[in-house]
């Protein structure tokens, strides 16, 4: 009679342990396929050609201003070097008593040649400082995927984060700057449609496309 | 309007007035502070610059609303005439400004660079300063004040 007792206490605390580590099981699963890459079907051509479609967008001044070669940021539509002796820093947020937010705010001020701004406005660390300049777009994606050097993100990952404010504001960057002619909508789509068909890179020998106007600039100031 | 509970310089002040009121209009109008000086309001010169949590800030783009708890410190936060700061001791005795409309953006900047960094070099304190205008040419007697000021720290 004792040994049935204690069979079915074992059995019972067996079965409780059971669903308990279903349930929990199956709760952190639904976690994951939350933030985990959303890959819905596979697709090397179609993920590529999306992001072959978001290069352009990539090359424009309001992102590569803070993703080109050298350890300061660039300004204005002719990415020219950040005056006032501007530093990436340690943390990508300036140097020494110089940050960032020294003058730049939360948000755009009013007014021509007024400092922009949005929330967590800096650079890329210098750990992973995240240069596109002179990539190849394959070279690029490569970037983009990663995890050594695009701040530890999967692509999924990499679509949140072109959801931030501080992406987001290269479509109104206010004080007179040219936004992205790029729908934010379009862009956005694209990024995900590049994440959800599994982030395959272009298979490309294209030079990264830096618009003419530009080069003269890096040539004359950073041969 | 809004009430704001300001701390500058140690002392803490309650005001009754608009969020976004630019923190320069705050100390010089509220407060009667006039170290940090209205020069181009944009972010451009540095006359307005402050100190706060420990990095130099432009007072004349931050509006009040978003200086929180943390503590500002203006030039008058430094010394006083009859004792001044060891950074200000050494300006007075390098004979280091011309008009001082910029001085305040000046001391403050190098004080918070070398509180950030005592063994910052030369360049790293030019550096600093590139956001400071000294439209009358007093640099180098500056950077010999600071560098002076440097050496009584490390000292």
């Amino acid at each position: 009679m004792r040994n049935r007792r204690l069979i079915a206490s074992c059995l019972t605390v067996a079965a409780v342990t059971y669903v308990f580590f279903s349930l929990r099981i199956a709760v952190q699963a639904a976690g994951h396929a939350k933030s985990a890459p959303d890959v819905m079907s596979r697709d090397d051509a179609g993920a590529a050609a999306a992001f072959e479609a978001i290069v352009p967008v990539l090359h424009r001044p309001r992102c590569m201003n803070c993703h080109s070669n050298g350890d300061f940021p660039r300004q204005g539509d002719d990415s020219h070097r950040h005056t006032m002796q501007v530093h990436r820093g340690r943390d990508g947020h300036g140097l020494n008593a110089v940050r960032c937010s020294t003058c730049h705010q939360d948000h755009n001020l009013v007014g021509p040649r007024t400092p922009p701004g949005a929330p967590g406005w800096h650079l890329p660390s210098p750990a992973m400082p995240m240069i596109w300049e002179g990539l190849t777009d394959h070279q690029l994606c490569e970037l983009f995927k990663d995890p050594q050097q695009n701040g530890h993100r999967t692509p999924a990952q990499i679509v949140e984060h072109m959801h931030t404010p501080l992406v987001l504001w290269g479509w109104s960057p206010g004080g007179g700057r040219t936004p992205i002619p790029t729908s934010q909508q379009e862009f956005l789509e694209k990024i995900q449609e590049w994440a959800e068909k599994g982030a395959a890179c272009p298979v490309d020998a294209s030079a990264t496309i830096i618009p003419d106007a530009w080069v003269p600039i890096y040539a004359d100031q950073f041969p | 309007m809004q009430e704001i509970t300001l701390k500058v310089n140690g002392k803490r002040h309650v005001l009754k007035i608009d969020p976004e009121t630019p923190l320069l209009f705050v100390l010089n109008d509220e407060l009667g502070l006039c170290g940090p000086r209205f020069g181009c309001g944009m972010a451009q010169c540095g006359a307005c610059t402050v100190i706060m949590r420990g990095q130099v800030v432009r007072s004349c783009v931050m509006p009040v609303s978003a200086v929180g708890q943390d503590e500002v410190t203006t030039l008058e936060g430094l010394g006083t005439l009859e004792q001044p700061h060891p950074i200000q001791q050494a300006f007075i005795e390098e004979g280091a400004a011309q008009c001082g409309f910029c001085l305040s953006g000046v001391i403050l900047t190098a004080k918070a660079t070398l509180d950030a960094n005592p063994d910052a070099s030369d360049q790293e304190i030019r550096d600093a300063l590139g956001g400071v205008l000294c439209r009358c040419f007093v640099h180098s007697r500056m950077l010999r004040a600071i560098r002076k000021y440097a050496e009584t720290r490390r000292a």
